[in-house]
């Protein structure tokens, strides 16, 4: 109350000083009198109403003043209170506020500004907007920086602005020009969007991690060789993992060795060095062994990679490699090389795809093994029918070319003798009559040829002993050229009477098979029981052949007589064997779990 | 009168076999017999002076017949005849305990009457 009236009580008081300055200047120059006298009496009438004049002047414009002055105050305080209530809305906002001139330096930023920068206000007041961005932000930030300037707002999505510890943190910002205290101000609202960043890059990876699934799915699905199997395998890690390159082998168990199935990325041959890894050496071959796998984020300067060189030169930082493990069988082996170090969700990603790739190879065996079984089977029983046609032709031809003849033969005879007797008044020529013995047995013998031929009744009357003796001397008698060496170390009573035509056959077949194409001119065989089995061996000294050829058999072409062997032993019970190189002679085995 | 067993599955060799017999031998009575079960029976039945016993009879082989009726203290002389001249019949057949040894093929009517002669003493052979 007292400061609004104050311009009016300062011009009355300068109304009343001018009044006492006038009358005292009076009083000294002109009249001498009293000072009283010079204010009120003794001034002519025009110079006091002169006087009353000005101190009138200044009252009305001390008045005039307290008005204006009044009005000023009104203004200033709405000002002030907008300005509060502003202020409030910028520290209290949610995202970050910074004010900056049309020059771009900062002029003013709230505390959530401050919080996500990571600085004091005062520390970034007068800072040009760029020192607060990575280089690579600049153009980008400064154009939208005078895109504001001239259209009077624009946005920028996923600017990157650094911290005072130098990390960089995604923004968004909107930006628009308002006007403080007269000045043109860009406003400028960021908000941190790390968060929504980090969950779209966990979708992102969500999302990549379903593609290469489903890329290994329908890769492991389509695929009908290991090679067009596993290749997709290797580029979808490349693809979606982001693998320097990746690598695949299979186990080849036999030869304990790793064989490389899949190559992508930036080394693509499959016949390198590194196509074939015996198990257990440089860490392929480790991980192999150890059924382990070997992840690590430090390549360069860890001794297990022995080619550091190249490590560096190609910036690979990063290795995962993982066993395929279905149960306890190992299938093979997945390696992968990268330039960035690994996150936890591609370790985790490579090691369900290891498991998903080691059901595909799994699979793709078993169809493989149920494939050749089939080929196999359909080979077996159209060399069945064939074999079947060839033996009936045989046993029609013997039948006809050997006993019908001496039947025939017989019957001539016997009508010769017949009509001899009757011209000779009923007398048999006993001569003619002896000449029908022989004709009789050679058809007996014939017949006799074909039934052991067929099956040998010595096998049911006097065992399998008895029979290998007699099949020996048959086939020696056949085979002039071979000598035959037999070792039969059981009793006839050791062995199961079930298996005892299996055990012919398969000795039988091994002969013909020797006598056929081995040139050989020693046979030995011999049956015994040793590590609780009862074991037929047939070896020859012949010319041999590549055992790798005898599996699968092939259609058309010979090894049915192989084939067979190893049906009949399978299908009794039994495992089969052969093992044969050229030069060196062909070994059959047999052998079945001995009965107690 | 001599009574001599004929063992075979075969009708028409034994029916052969009883004629050659009875032909050639005087006092002669021939029971047959076509396999292990109806041999014995006969065994019991008429205590036959000699037997001639086929190895091929179907089930029970003559070989194993032979072995029973051996195993029953029965000392009659027995013939093992076959269509297999092997030695390895010859072989199993003495090991049986069989007298002798004739082949369907091989062997001749002379040899099979000379042996029934000689088994049985006091039989004359024309």
């Amino acid at each position: 109350m007292k400061a609004r009236y104050g311009p009016l009580l300062a011009s009355t008081l300068a109304g009343l000083s001018f009044l006492l300055v006038d009358a005292a200047m009076d009083h000294y120059f002109f009249y001498g009198g009293s000072l009283w006298d010079a204010i009120f009496f003794k001034v002519p009438t025009p110079e006091l109403a002169m006087r009353t004049l000005g101190f009138l002047f200044f009252v009305g414009v001390g008045a005039l003043m307290t008005r204006i002055s009044a009005k000023q105050r009104r203004a200033e305080s709405i000002l002030r209170e907008s300005e509060a209530k502003y202020r409030t809305l910028m520290e209290d906002a949610g995202d970050g506020i910074a004010l900056l001139d049309v020059e771009g330096n900062l002029v003013e930023v709230n505390k959530r500004a401050e919080g996500l920068l990571g600085y004091r206000g005062d520390e970034l007041k007068k800072r040009h907007f760029t020192e607060l961005l990575p280089a690579e932000e600049h153009e980008r930030a400064t154009a939208s920086f005078e895109a504001t300037l001239r259209q009077g707002s624009s946005y920028l999505s996923d600017v990157a602005v650094l911290r005072k510890d130098g990390q960089p943190v995604p923004v968004d910002v909107s930006a628009s020009v308002i006007e403080v205290l007269g000045k043109r101000t860009i406003q400028a609202i960021f908000r941190d969007v790390s968060e929504r960043k980090r969950m779209e890059r966990v979708l992102a990876d969500r999302l990549r991690l379903e593609e290469l699934r489903a890329d290994v799915g329908a890769a492991l699905a389509r695929g009908d060789t290991l090679p067009t199997l596993l290749q997709p395998c290797a580029e979808a890690l490349v693809r979606h993992l982001g693998a320097a390159f990746a690598r695949i082998w299979t186990l080849n168990e036999a030869e304990e060795i790793l064989e490389l199935q899949a190559s992508a990325g930036m080394h693509t041959r499959l016949d390198g060095s590194r196509s074939r890894v015996p198990v257990g050496q440089g860490k392929i071959g480790v991980i192999a062994r150890d059924r382990r796998p070997i992840i690590t984020n430090s390549v360069i300067g860890d001794p297990q990679f022995i080619d550091q060189e190249w490590a560096r030169r190609e910036g690979l930082v990063a290795f995962a490699g993982h066993p395929m493990i279905l149960g306890d069988e190992l299938l093979g082996v997945m390696a992968f090389f990268a330039r960035e170090p690994l996150a936890e969700i591609t370790r985790k990603a490579l090691a369900s795809v290891a498991d998903g790739i080691a059901m595909g190879i799994r699979r793709h065996r078993v169809e493989q093994a149920q494939r050749r079984s089939e080929e196999r089977l359909r080979f077996l029983s159209s060399e069945l029918l064939s074999a079947q046609e060839t033996e009936r032709g045989r046993i029609a031809r013997e039948l006809h070319d050997g006993v019908g003849q001496s039947l025939g033969s017989l019957k001539v005879r016997v009508e010769a003798i017949l009509k001899q007797a009757s011209r000779d008044e009923g007398r048999v020529n006993l001569h003619l009559m002896e000449n029908l013995i022989p004709v009789v047995r050679g058809a007996m013998e014939e017949v006799r040829n074909i039934s052991m031929g067929l099956r040998p009744s010595i096998i049911d009357s006097l065992g399998l002993v008895a029979t290998v003796s007699w099949f020996c001397r048959e086939f020696e008698a056949s085979h002039p050229g071979i000598g035959i060496e037999q070792e039969i170390e059981v009793t006839e009573e050791e062995i199961p009477e079930r298996l005892k035509i299996v055990i012919y056959r398969i000795l039988q077949e091994a002969f013909n098979n020797s006598a056929r194409h081995s040139k050989a001119d020693r046979l030995r065989v011999s049956l015994r029981r040793e590590d609780g089995r009862l074991s037929l061996l047939v070896r020859d000294n012949g010319r041999g052949f590549e055992t790798a050829i005898l599996s699968p058999p092939q259609p058309g072409g010979g090894g049915f007589g192989l084939v067979s062997m190893r049906e009949r032993a399978e299908l009794s019970g039994g495992s089969f064997s052969v093992e044969s190189r050229p030069d060196t002679g062909t070994t059959v085995q047999a052998s079945w779990p001995a009965s107690p | 009168m001599l009574k001599v067993l004929i063992v075979d599955d075969s009708a028409a060799f034994r029916a052969s076999l009883r004629d050659l017999l009875c032909q050639q031998l005087s006092q002669v009575l021939v029971v047959e017999a076509a396999d292990g079960g109806e041999a014995l029976e006969q065994v019991r039945r008429t205590a036959p002076d000699l037997a001639f016993i086929d190895i091929e009879l179907g089930g029970e082989s003559g070989l194993d017949l032979t072995r029973r009726i051996r195993g029953r203290h029965l000392e009659m002389p027995i013939a093992i005849i076959t269509n297999y001249d092997l030695p390895e019949y010859r072989l199993a057949a003495r090991d049986c305990g069989a007298n002798s040894f004739f082949s369907k093929t091989s062997s001749i009517a002379e040899d099979i009457l000379t042996w029934v002669a000689s088994a049985s003493p006091g039989i004359p052979i024309p």
